[in-house]
């Protein structure tokens, strides 16, 4: 062992056995010594890590040349300040080398850095897909690791393992196909890959059309995906997306996420009442639904002109096609359009003057039934079938038309009718909140329906921990004691949980701390009347020679001073952890709790190598007698691992009583003499509880307990991850409720929230 | 009032142009008239200055403007010894100043100063009217055309600054907002020069922006931001690139947020 390495090391023992191990084959000696010089750079928690991993890999048999490849990673990817890749990437590589042998791990250790190219620091959900992989298919690791960099900026690190599930479920038993699979080499693999892009280009798309939307409309759209729908659908206020649009190429997908969330606006903004389907044919359904589409653009193009640049390329059809009804709606869709549109049938024209006619009433939607009924009259008389099942909306970005109808089930005989209706109602109920496919979705999901799920039978019963009143707002009393809050024992967590949190936290938390120690550094204090100091303060110094002419005593404090601002802060977080937060990120493997764990421990991360007081307590409800609250780490404590564990071990399950929780939350501030208090609430909901079933009243309850905890000096805010908030400003003040409509932008808003409060 | 009058240099020249929104003209000389202090609450470039500025010349009162901030101590407002010459020789702070003379005195974004340092201006704003200056040992009744003005604008940091509550008791407030489009499209064309049709769109376009406010942006574009569009536009500068440098650049750096911005620009150009 060299003197250099003795000295720095934090895992002496794992260091040394290591070091041993290593040190004892010349091949390996020169690149270890490098790789750990730079590892040993690094915090003793990673410093440790890295030492774990590497004695790992050795004691798999992972070979000379995988251990090589590893050294060479970290050397290489540790001097651009990135260990966690190379500790991953060999904790993987350990558990292949155990299924699938060295050669397939030394492919991993090979590609670590390529890895890091492709896809960053979202690296985790590849290594777990791989390991996977070579439990249930050893064989198909190497030629899988050989096509990442074409794989991987396709369908992105957190589809992965999806798109490898896919071949494992075609070719479950089929070893050579699944194999050419992997590779890419099989045709269902390049077609799954095609789907991935354009459904991950629409995916990325959605955040501008989003906004866009919202920009139009005021209102925010809320986004479901439903597996294999070939148009949008609207349920207002929800847009239900097909997961992709087969036949427009990715770099479309994202104009055409606009087109159709612009077009869903003009029905938000312009449409009427929906239209009773009964009695009418499908051809008359589908006609009005047309109708009803040119009117509400025309409208919202007499506002917003430019949306015509937006919509115009996806009316592609030409006078030059067929004399069939599909043909003849979609020429129609285009000729109401674009005014400079020709067509030569006379069944077009006609569409036109009688849409003409009524330009100066297009505020009135019944005009889109009259005009769709003598359509559709005429479409019969020029002996032309239509087949409302097989047709699909054009344009494209035109929504399917079921939110334009009532549901209401017409009679018997007339069931067929409305077919065009029904299959998209039909549709929407294959929606799912995470947007994946069905099939994909992982099985405890499917249990997750309910809100709130009764609690395993070996839980405890928590220990009570108070009495809080609840806020009456109807008969505008205070109902005294009305709600048991217990404590309830952290869950143990294993130690890869941990480890896990670490990784994805250590960088983003030492920016985060760089950030609030800047912002202390960089806005100075100047004190006054300071009894030493490097400047004269003047006033005082005046002061002092006033005082001395009229014969008194002066105050000898004339000095100033700059120093470093001091936060006096005291800060609690408060994380949902109801039932609503076991739901997985659109098109992620994470859940809306991971998010919260990871943003809240990035920000405690950094604070704790500040010195600032934090407390962390989650929090669920199950009725007003067992308000659970779960301590993760109080003022005093420093967030070591036994925090993090518990951190990590939150679980979700049950509601959300938030008025409780924000008064339990002011109560946990006695006895912090802190300038500022701070009390944060994540949430992912609105407030709700299993034994209240007036939505306003848990809503007026939190909104006075704000307002409590305000006379009392803490300042309570919340950050409202995903869905609409509608009554987050309601409760916590204008401005002190901040909706993320990305869960993943909630780590940011947390610590510049904190960054914010702190440099005050 | 000659030249050598303490408050000469605060007279508000011109006619500052204020178009008026609401009763706020006749609320502001009612409230005037009896000096009783004002808040103007609102967001940031939605025309309280200005009003001020407009009712100041209006109602023929010198006009002392103090944009307050965390740094500002009461010896910034009340006024401190200087030396000279002679010795030490007493300045009159703003607040002084108007007291003892009588203006208008407007403490813009009164939040932001501390809260200890806003306590000065307690005996001022009830019926006792007075303002102690202890380094003096003076007490001065404050001048019959002493008014007091506060701006205040309750964003995203009131819980954390906020006035003392027993601060906020003194006054009455206006609530100031953008103003409606067709208000707010004559303001523009005015302040900006250029025509109404254009102003109209520069409204249109205001609209959009607000709407993301809560929804990715802080702020919406405020009556300010608007007139800076007006303004390049009317020296030539195409409206696209604009709004693009005038409202959308300066409030977010979001990559997504931009590009919903500018479509939704585009979405406004014919
Ligand atoms: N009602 C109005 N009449 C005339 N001009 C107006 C009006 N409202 C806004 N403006 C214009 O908007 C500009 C910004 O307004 P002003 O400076 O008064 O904003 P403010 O509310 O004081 O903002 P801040 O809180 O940032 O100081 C003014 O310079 C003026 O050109
Ligand atoms: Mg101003």
């Amino acid at each position: 062992m060299t003197t250099a390495i003795a000295v720095g090391g934090t895992a002496p023992d794992t260091f040394d056995v290591l070091g041993r191990m290593v040190l004892a084959r010349e091949t390996l000696a020169p690149s270890f010594r490098e790789a750990s010089a730079v590892a040993e750079g690094f915090a003793p928690d990673l410093w440790d890590d890295w030492c774990a991993s590497a004695l790992a890999l050795q004691r798999a048999n992972a070979g000379v040349a995988c251990t090589l490849a590893f050294f060479a990673a970290t050397t290489r990817l540790g001097r651009r300040g990135d260990l966690a890749t190379p500790i991953a990437v060999a904790r993987a590589a350990q558990a292949i080398c155990r299924e699938a042998g060295s050669r397939a791990a030394t492919a991993l250790t090979s590609a670590a850095e390529t890895l890091v190219g492709l896809v960053g620091v979202e690296i985790d959900p590849v290594l777990t897909a791989l390991v996977d992989l070579s439990q249930k298919r050893p064989e198909a690791v190497e030629p899988a690791i050989s096509v990442l960099a074409q794989v991987l900026p396709v369908v992105g690190s957190s589809a992965y393992g999806e798109w490898l599930a896919a071949g494992l479920r075609a070719y479950a038993t089929d070893k050579v196909r699944l194999i050419a699979y992997v590779a890419l080499e099989d045709p269902l693999a390049r077609e799954r890959l095609r789907d991935h892009g354009r459904a991950g280009a629409l995916r990325r798309a959605m955040p501008e059309a989003i906004g866009f939307a919202a920009a139009l409309s005021g209102e925010k759209p809320t986004i479901r995906f439903a597996h294999g729908a070939a148009r949008a659908s609207l349920a207002a206020p929800i847009v239900v997306m097909p997961e992709s649009f087969p036949d427009v190429p990715a770099e479309e997908q994202g104009a055409l996420a606009a087109a159709v969330l612009a077009h869903a606006t003009a029905h938000r903004l312009f449409g009427g009442a929906p239209f009773d389907p009964r009695r009418l044919k499908p051809v008359q359904i589908a006609l009005t639904s047309l109708i009803e589409d040119a009117r509400v653009e025309t409208l919202a193009l007499r506002r917003f002109p430019g949306l015509a640049r937006l919509w115009r390329p996806f009316h592609v059809i030409g006078p030059d096609t067929a004399r069939t009804v599909p043909f003849l709606m979609a020429r129609m869709a285009r000729a109401l359009f674009d005014p400079a549109y020709e067509d030569p049938e006379h069944w077009i024209a006609k569409a036109r003057a009688l849409f003409d006619a009524a330009r100066d009433r297009l505020d009135d939607p019944s005009i889109s039934r009259e005009i769709g009924n003598l359509l559709g009259n005429d479409l019969g008389q020029m002996r032309l079938s239509f087949n409302a099942k097989t047709w699909v909306v054009d344009p494209i970005y035109r929504d399917d038309h079921a939110g334009l109808w009532t549901s209401e089930r017409p009679p018997e005989a007339e069931a067929t009718e409305i077919d065009v209706a029904v299959e998209a109602m039909k549709r929407k109920e294959e929606e799912r909140d995470d947007g994946r496919p069905g099939d994909d979705l992982p099985p405890e999901t499917d249990e997750a329906v309910g809100r709130a799920r009764p609690a395993p039978a070996s839980e405890d019963d928590g220990t009570v921990i108070g009495r809080l009143p609840e806020w009456d707002h109807e008969a505008a009393q205070e109902r005294p004691d009305w709600v048991t809050v217990r404590a309830y024992r952290p869950n143990a967590t294993a130690e890869e949980a941990v480890d896990r949190l670490n990784d994805v936290v250590s960088g983003p938390a030492r920016r985060v701390e760089a950030m609030i120690r800047g912002a202390r550094l960089g806005l100075p204090q100047r004190l006054k009347r300071q009894g030493e100091g490097d400047m004269l303060d003047l006033d005082a110094a005046i002061g002092a020679a006033i005082a001395r002419r009229v014969g008194e005593a002066p105050d000898h404090r004339v000095y100033r001073r700059t120093d470093r601002k001091i936060r006096d802060l005291a800060t609690l977080i408060m994380i949902d952890t109801s039932e609503s937060t076991r739901d997985r990120l659109p098109g992620r493997s994470n859940r809306v709790l991971d998010v919260e764990i990871e943003a809240t421990a990035v920000l405690a991360t950094a604070i704790d190598a500040l010195g600032d007081r934090l407390a962390l307590e989650g929090f669920a409800s199950d009725g007003r007698e067992d308000v659970r609250i779960t301590a993760v780490k109080d003022f005093a404590d420093r967030f070591d691992t036994t925090s993090k564990a518990r951190l990590a071990g939150l679980t979700p399950g049950r509601s959300t009583r938030l008025g409780a929780v924000l008064r339990h939350g002011g109560r946990r501030f006695a006895g912090q003499r802190a300038y500022r208090r701070l009390l944060v609430v994540i949430t992912d909901g609105e407030p709700f509880d299993v034994d209240c079933d007036d939505p306003i009243y848990l809503v007026e309850d939190a909104r006075r307990a704000v307002r409590e905890l305000r006379s009392a000096g803490i300042d309570a805010f919340g950050l409202g991850i995903g869905a609409t908030h509608t009554t987050g400003d309601r409760i916590f003040g204008r401005g002190n409720f901040v909706a993320l409509a990305r869960p993943e932008d909630l780590g940011k808003a947390l610590s510049a929230l904190y960054f914010r409060l702190a440099s005050r | 009032m000659n030249a050598e009058h303490p408050l000469a240099r605060y007279r508000v020249e011109g006619n500052p142009y204020y178009r008026a929104t609401g009763a706020e003209i006749e609320v502001f000389e009612a409230a005037h008239a009896d000096r009783i202090p004002m808040m103007l609450k609102g967001p940031t470039g939605c025309g309280k200055t200005r009003f001020v500025e407009h009712m100041a010349h209006r109602l023929g009162r010198p006009l002392i403007t103090v944009a307050c901030h965390e740094d500002m101590t009461a010896s910034d407002l009340v006024g401190r010894f200087l030396l000279d010459a002679e010795g030490t020789v007493w300045q009159d702070g703003p607040l002084t100043l108007a007291v003892r003379h009588g203006a208008i005195l407007y403490l813009d974004e009164i939040v932001e100063a501390r809260q200890d340092t806003t306590v000065v201006i307690h005996p001022l704003t009830d019926d006792r009217r007075v303002l102690p200056i202890e380094k003096r040992n003076e007490l001065i009744a404050a001048h019959p055309d002493f008014h007091l003005v506060v701006s205040y604008n309750p964003g995203y940091q009131s819980a954390v600054k906020d006035l003392k509550e027993s601060t906020k008791q003194r006054f009455v407030a206006l609530d100031f907002d953008y103003p409606s489009p067709q208000v707010e499209s004559e303001i523009i064309a005015h302040e900006a020069g250029i025509s109404e049709d254009v102003a109209r769109l520069v409204v249109e376009i205001g609209a959009r922006s607000r709407n993301l406010r809560g929804h990715g942006l802080d702020e919406g574009a405020s009556t300010r931001m608007l007139i800076q569009a007006g303004r390049l536009i009317g020296r030539g500068i195409p409206v696209r690139e604009a709004c693009r440098i005038a409202l959308v650049v300066p409030v977010t750096d979001d990559v997504d947020m931009r590009a919903a911005l500018s479509r939704a620009i585009e979405a406004c150009i014919a």
